[in-house]
């Protein structure tokens, strides 16, 4: 039971912004114990959370809120490849993002959103009314990339999202 | 269970029908859960009418085990089947119908 404890903030060190479950299905504990665990530690002030869209990623104190929110979104494929491409090419606009990235409007225009939210990006505007992504801190944002990749079962429930909007999306 | 099966397959297709239905319910749970974490995420109707859709193709698997196990009886087994069969068509249509024509 007490080497637990340093485990799990082991794996959060290593694995910056891990989601709940993925932290307990690699360290092989059961809910209820990572639960503990991981209270225990943010009472303690050894883990800090980041909870974007629903879901809660867990972070050791290395990184400020920014960067938290930032690696939380590249664990993520679709928003992965959009900052990607922005930082490739400089500012998008939407319609390209939707031709380069192959994927539905509505599936651009939602992760754009919570890029927006987040503080990763800002939306910008040309001469002919379109909106344009820019991301506020490319460098930063660059840097970060490394840290993380998305894991198989995010990438599964990215690839579904993808494909509903692209069969049923308006 | 393998004598419930046995009543109307022989030993062989038992075993097969068993492991059919065994892959049948994983892969079709897994769906399902990627389904609802994806309607979690969204919160669009059109994400639950699919996610709806998978639910009932791991119900069908479900009721397989029930018939393989005794407790649905045939009748039953297929009443449910097709009637789910119905329903899973009805809700991809109604979502397809529903995401309409695209904007320019």
């Amino acid at each position: 039971m007490s080497d637990v404890q340093p485990a799990v903030r082991q794996h959060v060190e290593s694995h910056p912004g891990v989601h709940f479950n993925e932290l307990a299905r690699e360290l092989d504990i059961a809910t209820g114990q990572a639960q503990y665990h991981l209270r225990r530690l943010r009472e303690a002030g050894a883990l800090s959370t980041e909870e974007i869209r629903g879901r809660t990623h867990y972070f050791t104190d290395e990184f400020d809120p920014w960067e938290r929110r930032t690696i939380s979104l590249l664990r993520r494929e679709t928003v992965r490849s959009i900052i990607v491409y922005a930082l490739e090419e400089g500012e998008p606009s939407a319609g390209e993002l939707v031709d380069e990235l192959d994927v539905a409007r509505s599936t651009i225009s939602w992760h754009v959103s919570t890029l927006v939210d987040a503080g990763v990006a800002e939306k910008c505007y040309d001469s002919r009314g379109r909106s344009h992504v820019r991301l506020t801190r490319p460098e930063e944002t660059a840097r970060l990339l490394d840290e993380v990749t998305p894991s198989l079962p995010d990438r599964l429930v990215d690839r579904f999202t993808r494909l509903v909007d692209a069969s049923f999306s308006r | 269970m393998y004598q419930e099966v046995g009543t109307w397959l022989n030993g062989t297709e038992a075993a097969v029908l068993l492991v059919v239905l065994g892959l049948a319910t994983i892969g079709t749970a897994a769906l399902f859960l990627v389904g609802v974490v994806g309607y979690r995420r969204r919160r669009e109707r059109v994400y639950l009418l699919v996610t709806v859709a998978l639910g009932l193709l791991v119900a069908r698997s479900v009721v397989g085990f029930g018939t393989a196990l005794g407790i649905v009886p045939m009748p039953v087994h297929h009443l449910i089947e097709h009637g789910s069969d119905f329903a899973v068509a009805t809700l991809v249509l109604y979502a397809l119908y529903r995401s309409g024509s695209p904007s320019p």
